[in-house]
């Protein structure tokens, strides 16, 4: 189960968290900053094995006993994180694709705003309302 | 090694002449190894080269076996793959008499075992060979073929006994070992695919009741022993690899649904947390193997053995990092496997495990790998794992710091050491993690100098691999723990690392975070600014809960209040203002000594960039203790004191100085500061140096000084108010305490530079101050004459004198004076810091705003200040002045009309527009004097007594016809003057505005007229086709003027082609008008402008011009050239007119000439 999905700007500052508690807000903030290592650690092996086009999935970043974050990295090098319940296991890697894919065309449809200016905080309506039934449905499923 | 590797060897029994075999056993099983072999595997696996060996057995029937085997092979290890029959026969005859009845028997028996691979290996001499080479096939072997063999004849071999030690012996000893390998792998392989036939059946059972993975996970390890003897240690761990996923598989199955029996056994308390245990010497752990054997196991039992086992494997495959990389899912699955069993654990047994199993991985791999930066990522989190777990069991136990430790913490610390055991590995490298655990838990340093030690090499190791985040996260915990530990002056590198960390990357809710521990870290220290600092920071970010935020907005403002008495902040006065110190003198003297004067001596400290003028002294409050030493009684009037400040020393001042380095070419290259003395001032400093010895105490020379003669000062404490009058710029600290009494002087050196003070002067300023819009000219504008008097108060009244630059003109409200270039102000006394604000009114000349380029003049404000040093003392403050509008002239000529246009254009926004009225232009009366001009006059063309509103958006025209005046050739110049009233928009005054300029060539003398038509045959022009262009002059004057004109046709090239010549030369003498026809062509369709038409006087060579005045040069004269005329002079009837042409013929249709005027 999905408990936090939060978007990375390219200069590394957060644009965008969103969890289902919010009073864990604090402890995934410090989740995401320390997954921005593993997300670079991630980008310069691919780099390094060459391949042209680079795939955006970076897969599993990070796992504690509590949580497990996944990554994505848009072309633009916005880093999207999702945070999932360690004890859920039924969360499948195909899944979690999905939901990053859906993640990254309703970032693309918010930088098509001309209102909105990349690399801001995230603050539009439409982009958090639609975060926020991806979370909810990714929890409901499980 | 000690391997079960003789458990798991394939096993070939031997008959026949065992005495024989015994004797070539060793040289056999020795020699298997040796080679690898190929092994071709079934279900299109590829073909792997392994090492095989084997033990050997006496053969004997077991009817058991054969009984079991013939339900399925339920055991590989030890299980007979071949069987061979060795025999020395040296003819024949010997052969047919009982040999071949023998090995019939053997053969027999053989036959009814279900694994019947077979080789009967007949052990020659040389000498045996040699004499059966005259018949064919008449050999002992051949016999043996002959009756045994069949098809598979290769399963008889003859070998030449290698214990005979002959030449040839040993190739055929190789022949024959290669022959058994390949026999043996074939065997082998037989039965394995057998047995992974059994396992996949028991595999297939595994929702049968009466099935038990434990059985199961033997059955299967079987098939992991085999590929490790084989050297197939990937294989082998595929094996175990399966078992982990098919045991996780049922205790995720079991959360969900019933779970089977023999699960249940899992469930068991465990009663060891020591970890696991990965001595490579011990890679199986015989013991634990025993307790699934006996179904008696816990999950940490079992867990812990097939990690051991996967890691033992991933070890021999020199995959280290793999190991530690397993390490922490395996962890992590395993906490998870526990709640969903719902073991119940001592408390605190899992961490322990964790612990220990972390250390026991890092500590193996890292003899493995030798620390290469390949795993370095898994180490480093697993450090970090080890780090919090040690935390938490401190936590149990009561060891962290502050903590107090009740029964409750000793009986956790007690039953949690009675589960962990060492391995009982001797050899293994000490202390090991047992060890440390056991010592950690001992006592709550132990614990403090093990949980640094971990967060040490955590953070160290995620720093080698370039995690800077996740090691200053673990700062983060550092912090907490030094906190705990009472050391807050530890923590705060740590947050502010983060801290930076945080801001570099802009996460604000991070960097709030951090900001509340280091107020709590500064609150602790007693850094109030610090604290305030932090304090603000919080207070102020509106992303936290408002009851945080109040909280230290409260701390803000309570802190506030004490600011002034807890800041040891050198503090400032002001130039000439008297500085006074308190001094706590304890004399030890036995008497009271009078001293004529006590001085506090004070010692410029250079700073760099002093700009305004500095004084400094000791200020606040000052305590030193004397502790005279007895004066020496000499002539010297030095006595010597020795004494010390209750102050620590701190906060050294740095000499430094500035470095410029200059390129080549003299610009600026980069600068430097640079400490001259900084190997004195690095230089390790030992603490009792910082007391001054008895000898190194000498007067210092002074000039600044803060004293109060005459006093006694009394055997005990004195208290003394010393003053000083500051007078002199620069920073001081505090020098030397000097007493002087008659002639002795005692000295006591004040090692205490935070006693300082700095006396700042502020010189007076003075300034204009106006409104936001621009100052503009030709209205009365506003200003402001701000006096500041800086750190001097003026005592007596002052007078200043203010002088204006030409063409701007000051007046002040409330006098009666007008406006003018020079006002005296009088300044009344004025104290030190004000501000006195004098209205001023300025006027500023309009006159420049007929040039076009300059919209504003810079004025200049000259005050004359008396407290200025230098003379003239004159302060020149610039005053821009812009212009609110532009004028322009222009003359207007239509036929033989002139029209005079004057274009205002205002330069203000609408909101200061200008309101104009009565416009007017007029010529001087002696324009009239001249008869010629004598009947000129103005026709005004522009509405009467209308007033315009001038702004940027808003310019404004005004016209007047010139009539009668005279036609001729030479028109004399008109100096005309406009003059117009107006006012600023709101403002009451009207003001005349005038506007001088000069009209010349006021007089039509020739008109052009030009037409373009088809040729003759087309009525309509067409792009593309030719016409005729006639231009005809004509003089207006009618004066037949003698002079040569030159026409200029010039056509736009896109638009028009001319054919020929586009000029021509021409008189108009003996007539009024000429005419001239060209050819030029359309070469586009559409209304285009007719060619532009160019008149101009044309002058042939070594003609002077006409008009007199010009001097032209000779190399000019001497060729022809034209003189334009003004445009005034010729009037162009067909300016601007177009003619329509229609698109290129397609047809012979009409055409047409369609002539129109825009």
């Amino acid at each position: 189960m999905a408990v936090c999905i939060g978007f990375i700007g390219k200069e590394n500052s957060p644009l965008f968290l969103r969890c289902i508690n919010p009073s864990q807000e604090l402890q995934f903030h410090y989740i995401m900053h320390t997954c921005i290592d593993f997300v670079e650690e991630k980008i310069i092996q691919s780099n390094k094995s060459g391949s042209d086009v680079r795939e955006l999935y970076l897969g599993l970043l990070y796992s504690s006993e509590e949580v497990k974050a996944y990554g994505f990295v848009t072309n633009t090098k916005v880093k999207i994180v999702i945070i999932i319940d360690s004890t859920n296991s039924l969360l499948r890697d195909n899944e979690i694709r999905a939901i990053f894919r859906k993640l990254h065309n309703a970032y693309t449809e918010l930088v098509c705003n001309p209102f909105y200016t990349p690399g801001d905080p995230i603050t539009a309506k439409s982009f958090s309302i639609l975060v926020d039934e991806l979370l909810a449905s990714s929890s409901s499923s499980s | 090694m000690c391997r079960m590797s003789s458990k798991t060897q394939p096993v070939i029994t031997y008959s026949g002449d065992t005495q024989l075999f015994s004797t070539l056993e060793s040289a056999t099983s020795q020699g298997l190894p040796q080679e690898t072999v190929e092994w071709k595997r079934s279900y299109g696996r590829p073909p792997r080269a392994v090492t095989l060996s084997a033990s050997f057995q006496p053969f004997k029937i077991d009817n058991d076996v054969s009984k079991e085997l013939s339900k399925g092979l339920k055991k590989l290890s030890g299980s007979q793959v071949l069987h061979t029959y060795w025999v020395e026969c040296p003819d024949v005859d010997t052969y047919k008499a009982s040999v071949r009845e023998n090995i019939q028997a053997w053969f027999t028996q053989v036959k009814q075992v279900e694994c019947s691979d077979w080789l009967i290996i007949l052990v020659e001499t040389s000498d045996s060979k040699k004499s059966n080479k005259i018949l064919p096939r008449t050999t002992v072997l051949d016999k043996v073929k002959n009756d045994f063999g069949g098809k598979t004849t290769e399963r008889c071999l003859s070998v030449v006994d290698p214990v005979k030690g002959e030449t040839k012996s040993s190739e055929s000893w190789q022949t024959f070992l290669f022959r058994l390998r390949q026999a043996l792998m074939a065997a082998f392989s037989r039965t394995l695919s057998k047995f992974e036939e059994t396992v996949r059946t028991q595999r297939e059972r595994r929702n049968e009741l009466n099935w038990n993975f434990c059985n199961y996970f033997l059955l299967q390890e079987e098939l992991a022993f085999a590929f490790e003897m084989l050297g197939l240690y990937d294989e082998a761990l595929v094996q175990y690899d399966e078992l982990d996923a098919l045991f996780t598989q049922f205790v995720l199955n079991s959360a969900v649904g019933d779970a089977p029996d023999w699960l249940l056994a899992f469930q068991a308390t465990p009663n060891n947390w020591s970890g696991v245990c990965l001595n490579p010497k011990t890679p199986f752990n015989l013991e634990l193997r025993q307790k699934i054997q006996d179904h008696n196991m816990s999950v940490i039992d079992f867990r812990n053995y097939l990690f051991a086992r996967q890691s033992a494997l991933l070890l021999i495959s020199s995959k280290p990092a793999e190991v530690a990389r397993r390490c922490l899912s395996y962890v992590q699955s395993y906490m998870y496997e526990l709640k969903l069993l719902n073991v119940s654990t001592v408390d605190g047994a899992i961490p322990t495990w964790i612990l220990l199993t972390c250390l026991q991985v890092l500590s193996t791999c890292q003899s493995h790998v030798g620390a290469s930066g390949a795993s370095m990522e898994s180490f480093a989190l697993l450090w970090n794992m080890a780090k919090d777990k040690l935390y938490e069991l401190g936590r149990k136990c009561g060891l962290l710091p502050g903590a107090s430790v009740g029964s409750a913490e000793l009986h956790c610390v007690v039953t949690l050491s009675s589960g962990i055991t060492d391995f009982g590995d001797e050899s293994a490298v000490r202390p090991t993690p047992v060890d440390k655990l056991k010592e950690a838990l001992s006592s709550s340093q132990a614990f403090t100098r093990h949980y640094l030690e971990l967060s040490e090499l955590a953070m160290g190791t995620f720093k080698h691999c370039g995690r800077l985040r996740s090691a200053r996260l673990i700062g983060r915990d550092l912090s907490r723990f030094y906190l705990q530990l009472d050391q807050p002056q530890k923590s705060v590198s740590f947050l502010l690392d983060l801290l930076r960390g945080y801001q570099e990357e802009n996460w604000p809710l991070l960097k709030i975070d951090t900001h509340i521990e280091l107020a709590e870290v500064f609150l602790k220290i007693g850094d109030r600014v610090r604290f305030i600092e932090a304090s603000a920071n919080i207070a102020a970010y509106t992303g936290l809960n408002s009851e945080t935020r109040m909280k230290y907005f409260n701390y803000l403002l309570q802190s506030a209040q004490d600011f002034d008495t807890s800041l040891d902040e050198p503090c400032s006065v002001l130039c000439d203002s008297t500085v006074s110190a308190n001094v706590e003198v304890i004399s030890h003297f036995p008497g009271p000594v009078n001293c004529s004067e006590v001085t506090v001596t004070v010692k410029a400290v250079k700073s760099a960039a002093t700009d305004g003028s500095k004084l400094s002294k000791s200020g606040g409050k000052k305590s030193v203790t004397d502790k005279p030493i007895e004066p020496v009684t000499s002539e010297k009037p030095n006595s010597y004191v020795s004494a010390r400040t209750k102050n620590p020393p701190s906060n050294d001042y740095i000499p430094i100085k500035e470095q410029l380095h200059l390129k080549q070419d003299g610009s600026l290259s980069s600068v430097a500061l640079v400490c001259p003395s900084a190997q004195q001032l690095l230089g390790r400093k030992v603490s009792h140096g910082l007391l001054p010895t008895e000898l190194s105490v000498t007067k210092e020379e002074f000039t600044h000084k803060l004293s109060v003669q005459d006093v006694t000062i009394l055997p005990g404490v004195n208290k003394l108010t010393l003053t000083m009058k500051a007078d002199h710029e620069g920073t001081y600290v505090v020098s030397q305490f000097v007493a002087s009494s008659q002639k002795l002087e005692f000295i006591q050196s004040i090692n205490c530079p935070k006693l300082s003070l700095t006396v700042v002067e502020v010189m007076p300023s003075v300034m204009v101050i106006k409104s936001r819009d621009d100052l503009l000219a030709g209205t009365e504008q506003e200003v402001e004459l701000v006096i500041r008097t800086g750190s001097t108060a003026f005592q007596n009244e002052k007078t200043l004198r203010l002088c204006s630059s030409r063409g701007l003109t000051i007046h002040l409200p409330n006098t009666d004076t007008t406006f003018q270039r020079e006002v005296d102000l009088v300044l009344r006394p004025i104290a030190a810091f004000e501000t006195v604000t004098f209205p001023l009114k300025i006027m500023a000349d309009l006159g420049f705003t007929s040039s076009k380029e300059a919209t504003f003049v810079e004025h200049k404000l000259s005050v004359h200040c008396p407290w200025l040093s230098k003379t003239p003392p004159l302060l020149d403050l610039p005053l821009n002045v812009y212009a609110p509008f532009t004028v322009q002239y222009k003359l207007h000529t239509a036929y033989t009309k002139k029209f005079v246009n004057i274009h205002v254009q205002g330069l203000t926004p609408s909101s200061r527009a200008f309101e104009f009225q009565n416009p007017n232009v007029l010529l001087p009366d002696s324009t009239y004097k001249n008869s010629a001009l004598s009947k000129l006059e103005w026709k005004n063309l522009n509405g009467s007594s209308q007033s315009l509103k001038i702004s940027q958006e808003q310019p404004a025209n005004y016209l007047w016809e010139l009539c009668g005046a005279p036609v001729q050739y030479e028109m004399p110049l008109l100096k005309a003057e406009f003059s117009v009233d107006y006012r600023l928009d709101g403002s009451v005054d009207w003001k005349k505005f005038s506007f001088n300029f000069d009209i010349t060539d006021y007089a039509t003398l020739f008109t052009v007229r030009s037409r373009v038509e088809p040729v003759k045959g087309n009525d309509f022009l067409r792009a593309g086709s030719l016409c005729h262009m006639t231009l005809t002059v004509s003089d207006v004057l009618q004066q037949a003027s003698s002079a040569a004109l030159m026409y200029e046709v010039l056509a736009d090239q896109a638009l028009w082609a001319v054919c020929g010549r586009t000029a021509g030369v021409f008189s108009m003498e003996g007539s009024s008008k000429h005419s001239v026809t060209l050819d030029v062509m359309p070469l586009v369709c559409g209304f285009l402008p007719l060619p532009a038409v160019r008149l101009s006087r044309y002058i042939p060579a070594e003609q002077k011009p006409k008009d007199g005045n010009r001097k032209p040069d000779l190399a000019a004269a001497s060729l022809p050239r034209l003189e334009p005329f003004s445009a005034g002079q010729v009037y162009n009837w067909s300016k601007a007119q177009q003619v329509h042409v229609l698109a290129a013929p397609s047809n012979n249709g009409p055409t047409s000439l369609d002539t129109s005027t825009s």
